[in-house]
């Protein structure tokens, strides 16, 4: 609730912001603790929540709900509210090569949090988390042959849980809020340690030890933003998010004697062989990002205290030539002494050379109807987003296309429907459809494997979620 | 709102409805567990060069012939538009060491996978082949038969006659050739002639500079040559277009023999379609080493500069392959090829295959 428009505000807050503040930390370590290979963010893509989806993810200056977290952490300490959401999304996408559909994984799962306010010395304050869960797969890993086609933005990177916390502050009532925020992921590294003899004659007379050892480390990734209202109806957003680039790292160490007559009486012929075997590869990249946008606002014609309208528009900077190849490189390495036994190098994985881009996005909300007990709002939105991808005229198929997304929703607001909701709860729903233009790649190689095609697609996506404020 | 109505809400709201969906939240994990197919990889374009399923069986290895003779080869595929058969022409080596050139032709019924073996240890059965009609003589004294057909619905045949040269002659069904006169043709002996002609009615700009092409393998270099000519078959002088490889490079990174380095035997030129629209000639071609004749495949956009497919050969066989020519019929690709087991016998191998997504179309 807007403070000009709320003036039960209280500094007993303060206490329910400490305790809730306890409780949302502690809710945080839970869910990091089951989420271990968290490892990436279809927020990205899709946004975070009906409202954005509907709004052409246009939110960096508007988002004062927990789908902030994403958009713009600042914008949670712009309300008083303690908000517990929950929804669901679900995108469909139909991503064709010729016109065959490749049946690209779609995106589906819960999103929702919890945004706990409070205050300190009359600067409001907020703490907050917020999570992506998909009902499919916890998370995805492979990494495919740099020549096999594939979506690239598409194919494994939506295949995550995320899971961010933010805490944001109120640095000038009523004009500035800063806010920071951690996105919580995971490294993969992993050794296939194995021991013994190997008999070079005689499979039956090698005996191996196997020993497994993988780690899921932890990788954080900051955000940060700042939300400028120097008047009643305009309002400023900037968000930073850093790049991460997340690794899958999988190895296999064999050492041991190589010997023959392995089955009656071993005769070494190495002693201390050791083979070494190294698959590194780039998971999921996701580029550092610098959000800025602009929103103008109509004043509240109800007690919802929502404004009657919202236009906003905003563009956002993606760095993605900092992207490396996602195919595995595996280095290899031999010593079996004295024998004539090598293994040659592999070639180092071909630059996906993908460039940054500027994506423009605008959104527009609008109050149609104030009843009593009912409150309806429209929004639609759109972007337009440039692929990173170059057109794929070499050995890789890492196939993207630019996109034309266009976004519809509502929300309702029902008011005074029960002493357990002493605000107002909120229906929101969003749809949205996602073009990807078609492109085409004429191979330099008459010759290439995958030979010359056609990309081109779309996404339909869904949105729901249940507000609740207290 | 102060704080403690404020958590006295949020207790009422989760006694009252919050349990249930909370119940529902913490049994996601096994939903997750369930996990989905990886999906992604799906309908990939294929270009039909790899994935050949023979249909060969222990007591029908050929298609067409037998392994008791008499040795057949040279085979040419054509699809025939107006009764959508697909028509092969191949030579027959006769008792006295003469060819002759064969016609046959066979419903163009895509062949049907076979089913799926019941159990992972039982051997897949082959697919099905095209069942041929009794093969009709054509052309005596002649072999090594590569046929087009002309804008007019005519057909334009190129082969080798007694002494290797090459010849052209044309037809209205396809089985009653005449002599096509033409100039500027080769004085001496070549092998696996291959025609090529652009469609005059194309929408895009074909690849040959000319209505027609002659893809050749010279006698004396082992390479293949190409020469065009407008529909007055007067054919410029010839240019080598794929020689024998050279500076093939195992793993290492050190050279190895190529897989081609001997000869380039047999070539068979398509005109074809990329799924983007644009042109290219595809090449299946038969290579030798000194102890092994194989197939590979090569392409170009011009006609003039092939490059060599990376993953060459397409086919290892272990008897030798030779003449290889390939059709597309729906969205299934075919290969015949001449298995030669010794002079005297051998047949014409079919292949297929069954890409989810066929790409070049030709």
């Amino acid at each position: 609730m807007n403070r000009l428009t709320s003036p039960s505000r209280t500094h007993h807050a303060r206490a329910a912001f400490v305790s809730a503040s306890a409780l949302t930390l502690a809710a945080t370590v839970l869910l990091a603790a089951h989420s271990p290979s968290a490892r990436a963010n279809p927020l990205d893509y899709f946004g975070f929540g009906p409202r954005g989806l509907s709004m052409g993810s246009a939110q960096v200056a508007l988002a004062d709900d927990i789908t902030a977290n994403y958009y713009n952490p600042a914008g949670l300490a712009d309300r008083d509210a303690l908000q517990l959401q929950i929804g669901y999304t679900l995108i469909d996408p139909t991503l064709t090569l010729n016109g065959n559909d490749l049946g690209v994984d779609g995106v589906r799962g819960f999103q929702g949090g919890l945004l706990v306010p409070g205050d300190i010395f009359g600067h409001r304050l907020a703490v907050s988390v917020g999570v992506h869960l998909p009902d499919e797969r916890v998370t995805r890993l492979r990494a495919l042959p740099e020549a096999q086609p594939r979506f690239a933005l598409y194919d494994n990177h939506p295949q995550r849980l995320v899971l961010t916390t933010s805490l944001a502050f109120e640095l000038v009532p009523e004009i500035l809020s800063v806010g920071v925020g951690l996105t919580y992921l995971s490294d993969t590294r992993g050794r296939l340690d194995v021991t013994g003899e190997v008999d070079l004659l005689d499979a039956a007379g090698t005996e191996l030890v196997s020993a497994v050892d993988v780690d899921f480390s932890a990788v954080r990734y900051p955000s940060a933003g700042l939300l400028f209202k120097p008047t009643r109806n305009l309002r400023f957003g900037l968000a930073f998010r850093d790049e991460f680039d997340l690794t899958l790292d999988i190895g296999v160490v064999v050492t041991g004697d190589i010997v023959t007559n392995g089955t009656t009486t071993p005769t070494p012929l190495v002693e201390g062989a050791r083979l070494e075997v190294s698959s590194r590869n780039s998971n999921l990249f996701s580029p550092r990002q610098l959000v800025f946008g602009v929103a103008w606002t109509g004043d509240p014609t109800s007690p919802n205290d929502r404004p009657c309208f919202s236009l906003t528009a905003e563009l956002g900077w993606y760095q993605w030539s900092r992207m490396k190849s996602p195919t595995a490189f595996l280095t290899t390495s031999l010593d079996a002494g004295s024998l004539p036994l090598s293994i040659p190098p592999n070639p180092e994985p071909t630059a996906p050379d993908f460039h940054d881009i500027l994506i423009p996005r605008i959104g527009y909300e609008q109050q149609v109807l104030a009843l009593p007990n009912l409150d309806l709002f429209v929004r639609a939105g759109a972007f337009y987003e440039p692929s990173p991808a170059p057109t794929q005229t070499g050995v890789t198929n890492f196939v993207d296309g630019d996109k034309l997304g266009f976004g519809f929703g509502l929300a309702l607001g029902f008011r005074d429907l029960s002493d357990v909701f002493p605000r107002p709860f909120w229906l929101d729903l969003g749809v949205s459809y996602i073009a990807m233009l078609e492109r085409t790649h004429d191979k330099v190689d008459p010759a290439d494997p995958t030979g010359d095609y056609i990309s081109d697609g779309h996404f339909v996506g869904f949105s729901s979620s249940l507000r609740f404020e207290f | 709102m102060s704080a403690q109505p404020r958590s006295k809400h949020l207790l009422a709201f989760i006694g009252r409805l919050g349990v249930p969906a909370l119940l529902f939240i913490a049994s996601l994990p096994a939903c997750a567990a369930l996990g989905g197919e990886d999906g992604g990889a799906d309908n990939l374009p294929d270009r039909g060069l790899s994935g050949w399923l023979p249909t060969a069986t222990a007591t029908a290895p050929y298609t067409l012939g037998t392994v008791d003779g008499p040795a057949l080869g040279g085979p040419s595929a054509l699809v025939d538009p107006t009764t959508s058969r697909l028509v092969l022409w191949f030579h027959q080596r006769d008792t006295d060491g003469t060819f002759s050139i064969y016609r046959t032709s066979a419903p163009q019924v895509p062949a049907p996978l076979p089913p799926a073996p019941t159990s992972p240890d039982a051997e897949p059965a082959p697919p099905a082949t095209f069942t041929f009609d009794a093969p009709t003589l054509v052309l005596d004294d002649a072999r090594d038969p590569s046929v087009v057909r002309l804008a007019d619905g005519r057909y334009l045949m190129a082969y080798l006659d007694a002494s290797s040269l090459v010849r052209l002659a044309t037809s209205a069904d396809g089985l009653t050739f005449t002599d096509q006169p033409a100039t500027g043709l080769p004085t001496d002996a070549r092998a696996s002639p291959s025609l090529v002609l652009s469609a005059p009615t194309s929408q895009t700009p074909s690849p040959t500079t000319s209505p027609v092409s002659l893809y050749a393998v010279a006698a004396a270099t082992n390479a293949l040559v190409r020469q065009t000519a407008d529909l007055d078959f007067a054919f410029s002088s010839e240019l080598t277009v794929l020689a024998p490889g050279v500076d093939c490079l195992d793993l290492e990174g050190e050279p190895e023999p190529c897989w081609d380095e001997a000869a380039i035997t047999d070539a068979e030129v398509r005109l074809a379609t990329s799924p983007t629209g644009r042109p290219l000639l595809r090449v299946f071609y038969a290579g030798r080493t000194s102890s092994t004749t194989s197939l590979g495949f090569a392409a170009s956009h011009d006609g003039v500069t092939f490059s060599r497919y990376p993953f060459n050969p397409v086919v290892d066989a272990t008897i030798s392959a030779t003449a290889p020519t390939t059709v597309r019929i729906d969205d299934a690709y075919h290969l015949f090829y001449a298995e030669a087991r010794n002079a005297a016998s051998g047949g014409i191998v079919h292949l297929v295959s069954y890409p989810p997504a066929a790409a070049d179309n030709f």
